[in-house]
């Protein structure tokens, strides 16, 4: 159907001459959200930095369609300026580079060609986003992740979202490392940018975020494949159960 | 024989002779102890220890006759009022005799005090003096110029309490200079101080800076090295009185076949001193830096901290960088780190930055810009660094990933 945001087809991926991702498909829809959960080690992150075209996770077999176009030969710059964004488990640090800075010349990079950015628009922008999620202002003039607290770090990635207005948000573990008001303040930030044209895939250990979340779909990642799929109730009973007895499931089948 | 016509002769002992004439006596005794020390020192090349990791081929570092040094400074009226000397260091060595004599009668225990020290302190002709008394608070920098000459002389005097800036920017187009430059930090003076090595493409910049600092006192060096065709600088800080406390840092943007040699001392001789050191490089086509770091801890240099970083930045597959630490410590309650990197600009850097939508080549400019803005800012004196960013921005127009 063309009208899926991202569509993959049996995918494989290998990272350090290891297939991690085997045979994986996956469909996410504009407007919705789905939750991606499984086991560490599953292959989530790889997954999530071979959709945006990290250069040491080889796509060996199978296709991404992102917007009904292959991606699978872009660059990941030319991703992100189609509409992809992924919020990192691990931000980098870079040094030397203010967050405003650096945001500024994203921002740059997305809109070239089109209007220009002017500095009232792009203040406006920062502080839109610094208030939504609660961030100190000081934020700005810090060099991009040095430094940071594992939860400032997750919510410069949300900032940056929100700055960057993505149609697809790959949020990889965006809940982990963080306490009860940091979830809530982040979860909200999310929630905020629900709209019937953007599509939200949380990758996520835990059914924690999912409370102030409500997912439309689940899927079951183990071993670099889907292995479940259904509604937010399967996260519910995944919570409840654990992976382990799915993992038994697949041993013996 | 083949001779390059357009080079001047080499220095000798009459040239040395030619500028004692009308000079004190004590000065004209200085200078020929320093000319003995030139020539007992030998003409490095390639088999040199300390000099065997550079390739010297085509570079020709003969000391030349001396040539005038060729200088402008900017200094601020109301500063000049209020008793900032900023003059001629021939000037000085009459009208502050006492104060100039006592400066250049040092003892440099310093490790690298070698041949173009030697030279540069034998046949300096002319170069620039400054003064601050005693808690004199300067309101602007001190800027000085060079723009010729072959041993350019520079001497800052920062009496107890004075706080001030001076940048000091050379464009010598001369085939071969060297420099030495001597910063006193009275007791609690705080002194920050800029070098900028932008000389012509062809030269050999050599430049000795030495720093003595009283307790207390607190000294911030930058050294930016963008020109020259080879480049040496030596700094030396000696943690004098208790407290002193040095920031040292180094900039470096090399490109083409450039060479940049950099030696540095932190040398704590008292208790409680501090030194933090970060020297770093960012080198395309097939440049080389090369860094060589002392750390001295005295015995009787207790509670002292001493750190060291150097990084290097290789923005091509030809260019290379080599780094070497050597710790002399013998206080035991002390901390001291040090450590290196040598590497092209980090994947993962670059991929986070591309996955904001910068392109492989944007991204790359702007973690070398964010790689040289840290060390701008450590310096803490926006108005002498600013410029300098500008003037790596074309070259940085040329930085791609890898
Ligand atoms: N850069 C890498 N180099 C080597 N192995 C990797 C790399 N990235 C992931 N892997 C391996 O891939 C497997 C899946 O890891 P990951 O995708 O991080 O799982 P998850 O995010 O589900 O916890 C692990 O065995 C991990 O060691
Ligand atoms: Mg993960």
């Amino acid at each position: 159907m063309a009208d899926h945001l991202l569509h993959i087809t049996d995918l494989h991926v290998s990272v350090a001459g290891n297939e991690i991702i085997r045979g994986l498909d996956l469909t996410v829809n504009r407007g919705s959200v789905h939750a991606l959960m499984g086991p560490n080690g599953s292959g989530k992150s790889t997954l999530s930095l071979a959709l945006m075209g990290h250069p040491k996770y080889t796509i060996t077999k199978g296709d991404i369609k992102f917007k009904g176009q292959s991606i699978v030969e872009l660059s990941p710059d030319e991703r992100a300026r189609l509409g992809m964004f992924l919020g990192f488990q691990y931000p980098s640090a870079v040094p030397g580079v203010s967050v405003a800075n650096f945001l500024r010349n994203a921002l740059m990079a997305h809109h070239k060609g089109s209007s220009p950015l002017t500095p009232a628009k792009f203040k406006q922008l920062l502080d839109n986003g610094i208030r939504k999620l609660k961030m100190d202002p000081a934020v700005l003039a810090r060099y991009v992740n040095d430094g940071f607290s594992g939860g400032e770090k997750k919510r410069l990635e949300i900032l940056q979202a929100l700055v960057l207005e993505p149609d697809l948000e790959i949020l990889d573990e965006t809940d982990s490392g963080l306490d009860i008001d940091a979830l809530r303040i982040i979860a909200e930030g999310i929630e905020a940018q629900r709209t019937g044209e953007r599509a939200i895939l949380l990758i996520t250990h835990y059914q924690r975020i999912l409370n102030y979340l409500k997912p439309d779909v689940v899927h079951v990642m183990v071993r670099g494949k889907i292995v479940r799929e259904g509604g937010p109730e399967l996260a519910a009973e995944l919570e409840a159960k654990g992976y382990d007895p799915l993992i038994k499931e697949l041993v013996e089948a | 024989m083949a001779t390059n016509i357009e080079r001047a002769p080499d220095v000798d002992r009459a040239a040395i002779e030619q500028l004692v004439k009308s000079e004190p006596d004590w000065l004209g005794d200085l200078r020929r102890a320093a000319f003995t020390r030139y020539e007992e020192l030998p003409q490095p090349d390639a088999t040199t220890p300390g000099w065997r990791r550079l390739s010297l081929e085509g570079i020709d570092l003969r000391a030349p006759r001396p040539a005038p040094t060729v200088f402008t400074t900017q200094v601020s009226a109301a500063d000049r009022e209020r008793g900032l000397v900023v003059c001629s260091l021939a000037d000085a060595a009459r009208s502050h005799e006492g104060d100039v004599r006592q400066a250049l009668s040092i003892e440099h225990k310093g490790k690298s005090v070698g041949r173009y020290a030697a030279i540069a302190e034998a046949a300096w002709q002319d170069g620039v003096f400054v003064y601050a008394p005693a808690h004199f608070v300067a309101q602007e920098p001190v800027r000085i110029e060079l723009s010729s000459g072959t041993y350019p002389r520079v001497m800052v005097l920062a009496g107890e309490g004075a706080q001030l800036t001076v940048a000091e920017t050379h464009r010598e187009q001369d085939p071969v200079s060297a420099g030495v430059v001597d910063l006193l930090c009275g007791g609690g003076a705080v002194v920050r101080y800029l070098h900028v090595q932008d000389c012509a493409r062809t030269a050999a910049a050599f430049s000795h800076q030495r720093a003595m600092l009283e307790r207390d006192a607190r000294l911030i060096t930058l050294n930016f090295g963008i020109g020259g065709r080879f480049a040496r600088t030596d700094v030396e800080v000696e943690l004098r009185g208790p407290g002193a406390e040095s920031d040292m840092l180094g900039l470096v943007f090399a490109e083409d076949r450039q060479q940049f040699d950099y030696r540095t001392l932190q040398g704590h001789r008292s208790p409680n001193t501090r030194s933090d050191l970060l020297f770093k490089a960012a080198l395309d086509d097939q440049s080389h830096a090369s860094y060589t770091g002392v750390i001295v801890i005295d015995r009787g240099a207790q509670r002292s901290d001493a750190y060291q970083a150097n990084r290097n930045l290789l923005l091509k597959e030809g260019a290379r960088a080599d780094t070497e630490p050597m710790l002399e410590i013998e206080a035991d309650d002390v901390r001291c780190t040090h450590g290196a990197t040598v590497g092209p600009v980090d994947e993962e850097q670059l991929f986070y930055a591309r996955s904001r939508g910068l392109e492989a080549d944007a991204a790359a400019r702007l973690i070398v810009e964010g790689f040289f803005a840290e060390v701008f800012e450590k310096f803490g004196n926006p108005a002498v660094t600013d410029s300098l960013r500008s003037a790596v921005a074309p070259h940085l127009g040329r930085v791609g990933a890898v």
